[in-house]
């Protein structure tokens, strides 16, 4: 049977459009004219080509921002998803204790990002912060506003955080999902705690830790305010992840045409690790459904 | 049953994480019911001089309370917005990295409060 043709139903989509156009494509846009225009002031621009892309590529200040950017993702990586796996093997299972962990765990999750940084803030202060105050008691010579290593670990320590029980949560609702018989199995073929966890639990959890991961990975790799409040960047530039760089470049100096140059190329980085994530998630759909 | 860590491990695991979750918070709690010159004069783990003060400068001066006002009005927006593009697109709040990025986030203003109230 033929199907008729009316090409009329792409009408359908035009409010859909024009509210995609208003809120992504125009504020995209007005980037990118930044990214290809130089100005000596007054509102007036001109034409720069690719000068300011030329200029970024071969910025040293910011391929610095974005290699603090990846390590720190990498490592709130490497903390997050294994100590949320570990905390949801550990949870209650079900009752009251169950229902008690899931609220105190989601407690950090529902504060805003400033107000996290500030939290820290005055935790880690020495004089008047619980943390800064018993690491000093304890012989700890520790201070995040001038020493960089203890600055990182202040900033990890925060995220982790913040965020550990979003992962933790993801996988809970993985292991909640497994059947029963799949243990029984386990038991019957005298499986290891280890081999019910690798062969089981892991494959079971993989498709909501893809999602965790990706959720955190974008999370973090867009950092800005937790960071920006509580070491503002410093010690130096130690702590000047990309967003906080960018900030700087664009209203702190006004040099606006870098930092949309940069802009672009950071979202073309998202944009692409995106595309990576969904790629493999959709695969393994696939797999698991054959 | 399955073999697990032990009723001890897991309830020594839970409790852990979640004490690292609440020490932060406890101290924030302990901070707003303290006042400015407790703060800065010494460090004690409770309140000696407890004091609800600082909420009730939060509550009644307009330019603190104003700061909830302001982000209701943009949750309500924000969700009016989301609703008429059928959460279809990913456009602003997550794909863009840079200066969509910073003005989302800085919309959600309730810094001012945590530093009045330590």
């Amino acid at each position: 049977m033929n199907k008729t043709v009316n090409q009329k139903a792409w009408f359908l989509i035009l409010p859909v459009l024009a509210l995609v156009a208003f809120s992504a494509v125009i504020p995209l846009m007005t980037v990118v004219n930044y990214s290809v225009q130089d100005t000596f002031g007054n509102n007036k621009f001109f034409w720069a080509g690719l000068e300011w892309f030329d200029e970024m590529l071969h910025s040293q200040r910011m391929w610095d921002a974005l290699g603090r950017q990846l390590i720190f993702s990498a490592i709130i990586l490497a903390i997050e998803v294994p100590l949320g796996i570990f905390v949801a093997l550990n949870m209650p299972k079900k009752g009251f204790w169950a229902s008690f962990c899931l609220v105190l765990m989601s407690l950090p999750l529902l504060i805003p990002w400033n107000v996290v940084g500030t939290i820290w803030q005055i935790f880690g202060r020495v004089d008047i912060g619980l943390l800064g105050y018993f690491l000093a008691k304890i012989g700890v010579d520790y201070n995040y506003t001038q020493n960089i290593l203890d600055a990182w670990i202040t900033v990890i320590v925060m995220d982790v955080w913040h965020w550990t029980s979003l992962v933790a949560l993801l996988a809970y609702a993985g292991l909640q999902s497994i059947p029963d018989a799949y243990y029984q199995a386990a038991k019957i073929d005298q499986a290891s705690r280890w081999a019910v966890f690798r062969y089981i639990e892991l494959p079971k959890m993989a498709g909501v830790l893809m999602i965790a991961i990706l959720l955190r990975f974008m999370d973090s790799f867009m950092i800005y305010t937790e960071p920006f409040v509580v070491t503002g960047g410093g010690p130096g530039n130690a702590t000047t992840f990309l967003s906080i760089d960018l900030v700087k470049m664009a209203i702190g100096q006004f040099d606006l045409g870098p930092a949309a140059a940069f802009s672009l190329m950071y979202n073309l980085i998202v944009l692409s690790i995106c595309w990576v994530f969904y790629t493999v998630m959709t695969q393994m759909d696939k797999r698991d459904g054959v | 049953m399955r073999k697990r860590f032990g009723i001890n491990g897991s309830t020594l695991v839970m409790g852990l994480y979640l004490l690292f979750l609440l020490l932060p918070i406890y101290w924030l709690l302990n901070m707003s019911l303290k006042t400015n010159q407790e703060i800065l004069g010494g460090f004690s783990l409770f309140p000696q001089d407890l004091t609800l003060a600082n909420y009730a400068v939060i509550l009644t001066d307009p330019s603190w309370y104003m700061g909830y006002v302001n982000s209701m009005i943009y949750v309500v927006e924000l969700l009016s917005s989301l609703v008429f593009e059928g959460f279809g697109s990913c456009g602003d709040l997550a794909c863009l990295g840079g200066f969509d990025a910073v003005f989302e986030r800085d919309a959600s203003d309730d810094f001012g409060e945590v530093i009045k109230a330590a």
